[in-house]
């Protein structure tokens, strides 16, 4: 039995065959058996059955369940009196301190790293024949797709997940205020402070538009649609994405590269981005309002996740020509209808 | 209201058709009219930059031709002056996106609610030309005082002449230098009116002023100590029909000028 700890992220979860889905397809990973597993919770309520059914799933695996982390008081007390370890997730209050020299709305550092548990969840390819790869994409970029396959016999994606996200935790926050300065945009007045808006607050802002020109919104969003469920395919892409490239997949995306401006990004699952993100990028494209757009520089003309549109502050399209040697990873997710970032520590 | 539609070509690449259009655009929206800029260079757009409003682009032209939006959405307002739009081209397609006739119809319909739209034409004279020019009733031919640009400029005469549509055409010699001139080191304006034998709309001086705005993302116009940027209000004014003298570019700019251009101008009164 190895001794390190393997935590399993199930914050995105609300049942508990969501859980033992999850739970199983992290145990495709060899890594993760013999080992003592760790697992992160939403705040649902479990009962002793739910939590003796995951035991003996763990315990299948030859591993042995190490600690359950939840909010819930409800599965606390259930654990505590079946003798499970109970940790209490520590939140930070994610509205204060918002960097305002970035230009991005951005919120302190999000301590619950659900980051590495979305790439086991969906990173295990299962069908990596890149079949949603729109056409012309799929010729320049056909090596990427048989090198996507190779990672799948070894197990790769789940490590890059639990490490690479994780990590440039160190000097990066500090640096950050410093690293921006040359960054300020030349007419920063208050109205593009709120720069993160939303579709809706994009459609109220043109209201005086429609009395004019009749009506002038800027993205519909898909209401009617039903909401797609992911698949949980992802293409790995180890390019630089150039101008009027576009790369659209049914899945995951993870580019390792910067995606310059021009370029466009479509994904119905998350956008990653091991470089600069300078162009745009749609991730939960069929409505997944749960996608989430990470980069190691975030710099994206425009940020939409499912029907949320969010723009760059004006005046700041010169960084995009220098490339910083800082990174600060950044991850923009849909808070109350609105597109935030957060650092990624 | 029938608005004009005015394309704005050159043939060659680089002599500035898109800061010409960019600054007419916003001159011609300062004074009052409403204005639509429309960039059909489909694959290597540029002037949604100019203007700095490439955050802003949602739908694009391709968008409206293909119908996944109407007309009125893919509108951008600018940041500035309610009066001007851009309908911007699409960076991820080529000129075939877009057919001639379909540009007409978006030149026709917008026509309706708008006194001027200025159509930014791409280099060349292949399908992005074509398409520029359907919809237009006037052009403004952008070149240089080099003799490459002249030559192609001409060609565009050539072409434009071929259209009944387009019932005038005006010359506007850009990135004028003085100074060269008057070493006889470049063609003089009006060595290349004489060549092209063609109206005159607009000198404009070289002005480094240009390159600073293009990367701010803001036209020279809004810029009032500009000589660039007055020409450009100048020539906005000519296409409005008033008649305002040529500007004199040739300003001095050291003390040292300034006191023997205005003891010279003693001299010859």
């Amino acid at each position: 039995m190895n001794n390190d700890l393997f935590i399993i992220d199930l914050t995105g979860c609300t049942n508990t065959g969501e859980i033992i889905t999850n739970v199983s397809a992290a145990f495709e990973v060899p890594d993760s058996r013999e080992r003592k597993i760790g697992l992160k919770l939403s705040d649902i309520s479990l009962n002793q059955a739910q939590i003796l059914s995951i035991q003996s799933l763990i315990a299948s695996y030859a591993s042995e369940l190490d600690y359950i982390e939840t909010p819930n008081e409800a599965t606390k007390n259930m654990c505590e009196n079946m003798g499970i370890k109970v940790q209490t997730p520590l939140f930070v209050d994610k509205y204060e301190q918002p960097n305002e020299q970035i230009g991005f709305e951005i919120a302190p550092k999000d301590t619950d790293s659900n980051a590495p548990s979305d790439m086991q969840g969906n990173g295990l390819p299962s069908d990596m024949g890149g079949n949603g790869v729109s056409e012309t994409f799929a010729q320049e970029f056909s090596s990427d797709i048989a090198q996507a396959s190779e990672f799948k016999g070894n197990g790769l994606p789940s490590d890059m997940g639990g490490n690479g996200l994780n990590m440039g935790g160190n000097g990066i926050s500090d640096n950050n205020g410093n690293g921006f300065e040359e960054f300020k945009p030349i007419d920063f007045n208050e109205n593009e402070k709120q720069v993160m808006e939303t579709y809706k607050k994009a459609y109220d802002e043109n209201e005086e538009d429609k009395q004019t020109w009749e009506e002038v919104d800027y993205y519909a969003p898909p209401t009617d649609e039903p909401v797609v469920v992911d698949s949980k395919q992802t293409i790995y892409v180890t390019q630089t994405l150039r101008s009027g490239q576009v790369l659209e997949f049914d899945g995951n995306i993870v580019i390792i590269g910067d995606c310059h401006p021009g370029s466009e990004i479509k994904a119905t699952g998350d956008i990653t981005v091991w470089g600069v993100l300078g162009s745009i990028a749609h991730a939960g494209m069929k409505g997944n309002r749960d996608a989430k757009i990470r980069a190691l520089k975030m710099n994206a003309v425009q940020l939409r996740i499912a029907n949320c549109y969010s723009r760059r502050p004006d005046g700041t399209n010169i960084p995009y020509i220098i490339k910083s040697s800082v990174f600060t990873p950044e991850e923009a997710r849909i808070v109350d209808d609105s597109i935030v970032l957060f650092k990624i520590n | 209201m029938t608005g004009s539609v005015i394309v704005i070509t050159s043939g060659k690449g680089g002599v500035g058709k898109t800061t010409t259009s960019a600054n007419i655009g916003t001159a011609l929206a300062k004074d009052g009219n409403k204005v639509v800029l429309i960039d059909t260079d489909i694959g290597l757009r540029n002037l949604d930059l100019l203007l700095g409003l490439e955050n802003r682009i949602v739908y694009t032209i391709v968008d409206v031709v293909e119908e996944r939006c109407k007309l009125k959405q893919a509108l951008v307002k600018d940041k500035k002056n309610p009066n001007l739009c851009l309908l911007a081209a699409a960076q991820t397609r080529d000129k075939s996106a877009v057919t001639a006739e379909q540009l007409k119809d978006i030149c026709d319909t917008l026509k309706e609610d708008f006194d001027y739209i200025l159509v930014d034409c791409p280099a060349g004279i292949e399908q992005g030309f074509q398409n520029a020019v359907a919809g237009a009733n006037e052009a403004i031919v952008v070149t240089t005082p080099e003799m490459s640009a002249i030559r192609d400029a001409d060609r565009i005469i050539g072409l434009l002449e071929a259209k009944e549509e387009v019932e005038k055409y005006r010359l506007l010699v850009n990135r004028v230098r003085p100074n060269l001139i008057k070493t006889n080191d470049m063609m003089s304006v009006e060595d290349v009116v004489e060549i092209l034998s063609c109206d005159l709309i607009g000198i404009i001086p070289e002005d480094t002023g240009v390159i600073t705005s293009t990367n701010k993302g803001e036209p020279i116009v809004n810029d009032e100590n500009s000589l660039a940027g007055q020409a450009y209000m100048n020539v906005a004014k000519r296409i409005q029909g008033e008649e305002v003298p040529f500007l004199d570019i040739d300003q001095p700019k050291t003390l040292v000028e300034k006191i023997k251009k205005f003891f010279s101008k003693k001299v010859k009164a």
